[in-house]
């Protein structure tokens, strides 16, 4: 009970993240999960890791909705009617926003929102305006910075709108990706989100051909960088944390042959159970307005496998360094298509928006993982030359289709030579690069992991005071243990 | 036979040695000795005899193609640059022809004073060039570099010519000479070639200056956009000021 008294008394708690805390502690009181002992042994090690998903899943981790669907049709639970201007729709959008869930509470997708917004365009100068306190209005309501929104890949003037307002506002939310294809993104728009992204680190590049082809057609970028179908979302991410799976033995051969199948296949089992639990036993698929309006369907539904902690892992077992030696790197490829064969094997009644898959997820850690690279990254501190850089994770970026991302902050005289990252960008995908994040080295805005953080609210944070948007505290997490300030800053090197 | 050549330097990424994303190779070795030179380190030209205790390294245009075969996704194109790098004529002959031929953008970064005949010939293989063009009168260029500046001019003429300027830039060196005059002789002859040549003013910094040779001030801003305003006013189209 002293817990309970804690969240209630924190000093560095808003109202809301209070409400928010007290509700995860409630739900974890409960025990209604299957789970074996092994499985509950590898929890209990941290190896598998479920993220503080909490006890008792009652909502999906991730929801996409199909906000076209709700411009078109409005909502009878909401007792909305469709937009009929530009007002109107960004209105109803923030009302809607209002009452989708996810992990967080918050909204992890809000929409293409430019392609929403423009065919309400009629006047550029004014509805600049209403985009701009649309913008401020998420930024300032939605206090979470795994909240996301998409634009492009076609150059819109609604897209034009949103970049300047990003770059008037300085806000670390929403997070933006603009689904990049050279073929279709206009080079105007790339320059804009370029020059955007060395004001305040967004929007960070998806490879749209990549996705678009393995989700035949359509696809969203919600939360960090998490491909996932639209109208539909993600029940669960659970992760493994190789590093510590690793550490159980010295031999690779062990670890590859008997570990490692032997964690994948508890991971399956709990998230099997996980996703058992939220679809048969709670009401969230059978009551939500987003469900009986359509706005998501069960069948567009998978799950993400993650996984942490690659190259300490193959730092362990191979002679070369992860990122530096090619031998190393052929080891990494080895675990990750291990993983990547296991998970693919097996099917969920429940997934089937792949085919009853799961999707692999280059999971970004959480603040306290210590000595823990994110996904297959290159650890910080350790990073080679950005050509190399780029060529190695493109070996790696093809096998996480629900998300895998690495980030690079640029020397500031990349602001007055835009081609130049157009150059990187073009030439990383070209390349197998499925998303890239770019920032400024002396951005206020930074991009932590796969989420936004201004260093003067970590520094705020520091001092004791409350701040609004709960992702500071994980930014000032990993700014202390995963070193996230001390990345190699790019060019002229 | 195959050419080496002395490499003082590669910076994989730039973004301030031409247009879009280049990598740049630094060749050792320098004609001028210019009392503001910012990377003196450069200067000494070198032979086999003194390759040792020093970062310079001797390369083959083969090695330096491996080493831009992984970066070649990612740069629009490449930048030769010193010391001078034209002091290494015939190992700079034969790494523009091969660069060339595998398909990059070539950029040589110079002070310019290579004899005509060579100069003329080097920019076959060139797409552009960035030209130092220090001081315009001659006396005062010798006082500076200790060379003349006549086989310059007459370079920056030529390829002007066949519009293969990509920029001529102008260090501002408050009190060593007179930098209004001198900016403003230089903006008038570029203007008279072409007003649209980009005429780049930097602002003169003491970083990396051998003390004992020149020690002075960074021109003010103020200093800097009067300058800027002085070429505009003699015509030429494209300043900038960094």
């Amino acid at each position: 009970m002293s817990e309970l008294l804690d969240i209630i008394k924190d000093k560095s708690l808003t109202y809301e993240q209070r409400v928010l805390t007290l509700a995860r502690y409630a739900e974890d009181q409960l025990n209604v999960l299957a789970i074996d002992a092994e499985t509950q042994n590898l929890r209990d090690e941290g190896i598998i890791c479920d993220l503080y998903e909490g006890h008792a899943p009652y909502r999906p981790r991730y929801i996409v909705p199909d906000y076209d669907k709700f411009v078109k049709n409005g909502s009878k639970f909401l007792e909305l009617e469709p937009p009929e201007n530009l007002y109107d729709l960004l209105n109803k959008l923030i009302i809607l926003y209002r009452h989708v869930p996810s992990i967080s509470s918050f909204p992890v997708y809000i929409g293409n929102i430019d392609y929403l917004i423009d065919p309400f365009i009629t006047n550029e100068e004014d509805d600049y305006k209403f985009i701009k306190y649309f913008m401020q209005n998420i930024d300032r309501t939605i206090t979470d910075s795994f909240c996301h929104a998409n634009i492009g890949p076609k150059e819109t003037v609604a897209g034009k709108l949103i970049l300047r307002a990003q770059r008037e506002l300085n806000t670390s939310i929403p997070n933006i990706t603009i689904k990049y294809d050279e073929d279709v993104t206009s080079k105007e728009l790339l320059y804009d989100s370029l020059k955007t992204t060395m004001v305040t680190a967004k929007p960070s590049f998806a490879n749209d051909k990549m996705f678009r082809k393995e989700f035949n057609g359509d696809y969203a970028i919600a939360s960090c960088y998490n491909g996932l179908k639209i109208g539909g979302g993600n029940y669960t991410l659970v992760r493994i944390v190789l590093k510590k799976l690793a550490e159980k033995t010295e031999n690779y051969n062990e670890f590859i042959n008997e570990l490692l199948p032997n964690a994948v296949n508890n991971t399956i089992k709990y998230m099997d159970e996980r996703i058992r639990f939220l679809v048969e036993e709670t009401s969230f698929f059978k009551s939500s307005f987003l469900v009986n309006e359509g706005l998501i369907d069960i069948s567009n539904f998978t799950a993400m496998f993650g996984m942490v902690g690659l190259a300490e892992t193959v730092n362990r077992f191979s002679k070369g360094r992860f990122g530096i030696d090619k031998e190393a790197d052929d080891m990494g490829v080895e675990i990750i298509e291990k993983i990547y064969k296991m998970v693919n094997e097996h099917k969920n009644e429940y997934c089937k928006a792949f085919d009853g898959k799961f999707l692999l997820h280059a999971q970004v850690g959480i603040d306290d993982d210590k000595g823990v690279s994110p996904g297959c990254r290159i650890p910080i501190g350790e990073e080679p030359d950005m050509a190399s850089h780029l060529n190695q994770i493109a070996r790696f970026h093809k096998y996480f289709p629900s998300g895998i991302g690495d980030i690079f902050p640029f020397e500031e005289t990349y602001k007055n030579n835009i081609e130049a990252l157009a150059n990187v960008v073009n030439g990383a995908i070209d390349t197998g690069v499925r998303y890239l994040s770019i920032y400024s080295s002396n951005s206020d805005v930074i991009r932590i992991s796969g989420y936004l953080v201004k260093k003067s609210e970590i520094e705020k944070l520091r001092n004791g005071d409350p701040v609004l948007r709960d992702t500071v505290v994980l930014g000032r997490g990993a700014v202390d243990n995963q070193k996230v300030l001390e990345r190699k800053v790019r060019g002229n090197v | 036979m195959i050419k080496y050549g002395y490499i003082r330097k590669i910076i994989y990424f730039s973004a301030i040695d031409g247009p879009g994303n280049r990598t740049v190779i630094f060749l050792q070795g320098c004609n001028f000795n210019c009392l503001s030179c910012h990377n003196p380190e450069t200067i000494p030209i070198f032979n086999n005899l003194n390759m040792e205790n020093t970062e310079v390294q001797l390369m083959s245009v083969y090695d330096i193609l491996k080493v831009l075969d992984k970066n070649k996704s990612f740069i629009r194109g490449v930048t030769i640059s010193g010391g001078e790098c034209t002091v290494q004529f015939e190992f700079l002959l034969d790494l523009v022809m091969n660069l060339k031929k595998h398909g990059y953008e070539v950029y040589l970064d110079t002070n310019g004073s290579l004899e005509i005949s060579k100069f003329q010939q080097m920019l076959h293989f060139v797409d552009k060039i960035i030209f130092d063009l220090k001081v315009f009168e001659e006396k005062e260029h010798i006082k500076l570099t200790g060379a003349s500046n006549r086989k310059v001019k007459r370079n920056i003429k030529i390829a002007a010519v066949s519009h293969q300027i990509y920029e001529i830039r102008t260090v501002v060196i408050p009190k060593f000479i007179d930098n209004y005059k001198n900016v403003d002789k230089i903006s008038k002859f570029i203007a008279s070639l072409d007003k649209n040549i980009q005429y780049k003013l930097t602002t003169y910094r003491q970083q990396g200056v051998r003390e004992n040779l020149l020690k002075t001030n960074s021109p003010s801003k103020k200093q800097m956009s009067n300058l800027k305003e002085i070429c505009n006013n003699n015509g030429l189209l494209n300043v900038i000021v960094n």
